[in-house]
Formats: C-alpha cells, structure tokens, sequence
C-alpha cells in the first residue's frame, strides 16, 4: 500500500481566535484534513495521515505585539456539521509567539480520514505554519 | 495485514457527556480490540481550565489486573499546558489505557470534569 511522504500542508493562519463565524474548510480554520471524499475533498482517495511535524513562524517585524496561536485537532464526523464538531487541543492554550520566533512540534499526530487539524490566532496573516508528514491510503 | 493509522481516542478527561465519567474514578481512555495488537505512538493532554488539573494515567493488562502508572499518580496539569507522553507503547489484545481527573479528598474536584483535553494517536495491527 503506497505511502506519500509530503508537505501536507503549509500557509498562514487566517482565523482570528475572536472569530464567531468559522470557515471550516481547508484555507479558512482547517490547516490539514486528511482526505476523505465525504468531506474534503470532494472527490479521490480516502486516505489517513501520520502527522510527523508541525512548525509555525511569526512573521511579524521585530519590535511587533507577541502574537498568539490555538491549534486543535477535530475528529471527522459524518453526522455534525464541521463547525459542530468538538474541538480538542493539541498545544498549549493561547501560546504565544514573539516576532521571528518559529514553534516546533515533531511529536506524531495519526489523523483518519476527514480528521482535521485546525488553527486560530489574534492576527490573521502574520503566523505562517508547515505540516509535515505522509499519507497512506485507505482501503 | 497492514499497519492501519489510527486515532486511539480524542475527548476530554472526565467527560460529563455521553457515556458520563465520573471524577476521581478510572475509566477507559483506549482498549485494543481482542484481535489487534496496538503500538501508542503519542500521547497530548493540554489543560484548558484556569488552574491546575491533578490526573492519573495508567496502563491495564488482560494478563495482569495491576495497573502500570504511564504518569505520576496525580500529577498536576497547570493551566494551559501540554503534556506529551511520546514512549511508544506496546500493547497486546484487550490492553488498556485507564484515566482520572481529580485525587482522594480534593475539594475542587467537581470543577476538574470537562477540562483536559486528549489525543491518543498509534497504530493498530490484526493479530493472526
């Protein structure tokens, strides 16, 4: 059975943790899901991923305000919508990065098909993180 | 047969909520299944409470009924911290991993229920 070692993911943080509508989609709150065509996306293989590495860097100027991050990990559920379903942290509460500071986390994360990782912080577009990993198919 | 990835549990400690879990009492976070084998790759607690959280965390064996400490025995969470245990663990068919939240004679452990969020993540393989 195939595995793929890869990126699973990068970007920025684009949720405010103030935020009270959450796009739970990849690209909005969702850093990483792994593929399930029940959710996202739509269509291809149904996969469950090894998370080995998460890495998050502050990009703001030096001198700029700390800014903090949340990252939780959501169990797939087919029968709640994905802003419904619960929520569970997976790094400390409201951890805090000063500008130019990177955080790593190369402790392993197992997500199963439609599992998500996702992330909020008090400034949108300043917190650029990394997933690494591999996906395995499903079968 | 293959390895298969898995999510060997996720909630919260002492979950008040469907099937309740009472406070200060052990119950079952993950139990390999009777014709699996299972290897925990990690383990995350992180305290979403405003204080301290005492838990307990240990590991049941089909084959001997002594409960095997994986953390010290009531060890304290602070508030907003993460504890990692990353030891893999091996563990045979009907093995289990027990939890509580709260400690003998505590007088805040009514508040510590819903408060420690969990993910156990491993792998679990068919034993033939």
């Amino acid at each position: 059975m195939a595995i793929e070692l890869k990126t699973l993911s990068a970007g920025l943080l684009r949720t405010l943790t103030t935020a009270t509508t959450v796009v739970f989609q990849p690209g909005g709150s969702i850093l990483y899901a792994a593929p399930n065509p029940a959710d996202f996306p739509a269509v291809g293989a149904t996969k469950a991923a090894l998370v080995t590495k998460m890495a998050f860097f502050n990009r703001n100027p030096v001198g700029a305000a700390a800014v903090t991050i949340n990252v939780y990990f959501v169990r797939f559920d087919a029968s709640k919508g994905g802003a419904l379903r619960p929520k569970r942290r997976i790094l400390p509460v409201n951890l805090s990065l000063v500008s130019g500071q990177v955080v790593t986390d190369q402790v392993p994360l197992t997500l199963e098909p439609g599992d998500a990782i996702l992330g909020d912080t008090t400034q949108i577009n300043v917190i650029d993180f990394a997933i690494n990993g591999f996906e395995r198919l499903v079968v | 047969m293959p390895v298969q990835l898995k999510v060997l549990g996720s909630g919260r400690l002492g979950d008040s909520s469907s099937p309740p879990h009472q406070v200060n009492t052990l119950y079952p976070l993950y139990q390999v299944p009777a014709t699996k084998g299972a290897v925990v790759k990690a383990m995350r607690f992180v305290n979403t409470h405003t204080s301290g959280v005492p838990f307990t965390l240990v590991q049941r064996s089909s084959s001997n009924p002594d409960d095997k400490p994986l953390i010290p025995r009531d060890a304290v969470l602070g508030s907003g911290l993460l504890l990692i245990t990353d030891e893999e663990l091996l563990l045979g068919p009907n093995d289990a991993i027990w939890a509580k939240v709260g400690k003998d004679g505590d007088a805040n452990n009514a508040s510590y229920a819903d408060k420690i969020d969990f993910v156990l993540s491993g792998v679990e393989r068919d034993i033939t």
